[in-house]
């Protein structure tokens, strides 16, 4: 499923004169960032106009005193973080990918940070887009909260294109923390890491970052990034705030984790021993799928409670246990977010239906804990069912939304649900 | 659960289309495969 054409565009006003063509000859047009979401988000299945961002790639303001900048849908997060650097703020929101901004905001992203600062859709205060009729609107200012009408803001994240395309994002920035420690603990079971997790949030621990990866994704790690950590269950933190704070988390968060039968709790502020560490945990989708020559990845996404968690995780592990293709578990556990990364021969096409098999019956149950088929990755064409399985008759009223702005139905077309 | 997607309906592009895109980003349009197969999935 190719495009007919793609079209890399450099101006809000390009992509608005482009839009009227298309609608006008009524062509599919599909916006593409960097091309890193993962459920078939920028697939044009009805061919069309892509037009590719990534040329919009200009930061356009920092607002130093009011911790905000606007920068072009075509700014990755690692170019935005180089540039804010030396002004003492950072943008959290770190999904993993050198992601494209407006790709984040299309997909709702989020990754390793949300638990402390939330995910896009707390990260962006307003957006510039270019509507189906070809106009240019901006759904709020730079005010830090409005009451003003609907929020269009939040109706187009997560919209993965199929309302307008977004040219520009206002940010929510944070200053950078004056201390920043890591930690790895492992665990003899599962329950005890989640536990700890738990624990830590509610009597108030603001960790920046605690991400688990079972045994199996350690042993993974330990292969891909030459490291050497206990192949258990085990958490990697990250704490922020003043150095005395950190310290402070820091021994909280140790004792929480003794008490919940963790191993050693090896923790540093040195920049390279934090780097090595979330290096190892951004390769960790490559290290599981690297363990098999020849694989190809495929991952899951489910989110539920984070009171449920453990036992989704859990249950989730006995099923895989009973599965022949490789896997291995990680998430944002913080969040309550998880991700299996199956490790499939592609040529071996019953693996993958064995993999569907397992993931309808993970999403089943992450739906049945009140939890929801994506966390992160967004509908595209993959979650479709799950979508209608997870909210019913709400998804009746987004195709509503989507006939009332988008009639001729080309923006993205075949994406969240069918019309 | 995993539902197979439908066969979707493609149409060819108008008539002096890609005329018209070009008179917008001149150069900067592609249409030849391995650009379309760079966009063609995620």
């Amino acid at each position: 499923m190719l495009p007919d054409a793609v079209a890399f565009v450099r101006s809000t006003e390009e992509v608005a004169a482009l839009v009227r063509l298309c609608v006008a000859a009524e062509v599919p047009i599909i916006a593409f960032g960097a091309g890193t979401s993962l459920e078939g988000n920028v697939t044009p299945v009805k061919g069309g106009l892509t037009i590719d961002l990534s040329e919009m790639n200009a930061i356009l303001e920092v607002n130093q005193e009011d911790f905000d900048c606007t920068v072009q849908a075509g700014v990755r997060r690692e170019q935005l973080n180089e540039h804010l650097r030396d002004q003492g703020l950072f943008f959290p929101i770190d999904p993993g990918a050198n992601a494209t901004i407006g790709g984040m905001a299309s997909t709702r992203a989020s990754g390793t940070n949300a638990v402390r600062y939330g995910t896009m859709r707390e990260a962006i205060l307003s957006l510039r887009v270019v509507t189906p009729d070809g106009k240019v609107i901006r759904t709020a200012r730079r005010a830090r909260k409005s009451a003003a009408g609907y929020d269009l803001t939040r109706l187009m994240i997560g919209a993965e294109g199929t309302l307008g395309i977004i040219t520009e994002i206002t940010l929510r920035l944070h200053g950078i923390p004056e201390a920043i420690s890591s930690a790895v603990c492992s665990f003899e079971t599962l329950k005890g890491a989640v536990d700890t997790v738990v624990q830590s949030i509610q009597i108030g621990v603001p960790v920046a970052r605690i991400e688990i990866l079972d045994d199996a994704q350690v042993r993974a790690c330990n292969a891909y990034s030459k490291l050497d950590y206990p192949e258990k269950t085990t958490l990697l933190f990250e704490f922020h705030g003043s150095e005395r704070y950190v310290e402070e988390q820091v021994e909280t968060v140790r004792e929480i984790a003794g008490y919940n039968g963790g191993g050693e709790f090896l923790w540093s502020n040195l920049p390279e021993e934090r780097n090595r560490l979330w290096k190892a945990r951004h390769e960790a989708y490559y290290a599981a799928v690297n363990q098999r020559p020849g694989a190809v990845g495929w991952t899951t996404d489910v989110c539920v409670p984070i009171s449920r968690l453990a036992e989704c995780i859990v249950e989730t592990k006995e099923d895989l246990a009973t599965s022949s293709v490789p896997s291995t578990i990680l998430g944002h556990v913080g969040d309550g977010n998880f991700h299996v990364i199956f490790a499939i021969d592609p040529k071996r096409p019953e693996e993958m239906i064995e993999v569907e098999a397992l993931n309808d019956r993970i999403v089943a149950r992450a739906l049945a804990m009140d939890g929801t088929c994506t966390g992160e990755h967004g509908i595209g064409l993959g979650k479709q069912q799950f979508l209608v399985d997870e909210l019913g008759d709400a998804v009746e009223m987004m195709r509503l939304i989507k006939r009332a702005i988008d009639p001729k139905d080309l923006f993205n077309p075949g994406k969240i649900f069918q019309l | 659960m995993t539902a197979p997607l439908p066969n979707f309906d493609r149409k060819p592009l108008p008539t002096g289309f890609l005329d018209e895109v070009r008179a917008v980003v001149g150069d900067r349009l592609g249409t030849g495969e391995a650009i379309r197969l760079q966009h063609g999935s995620s």
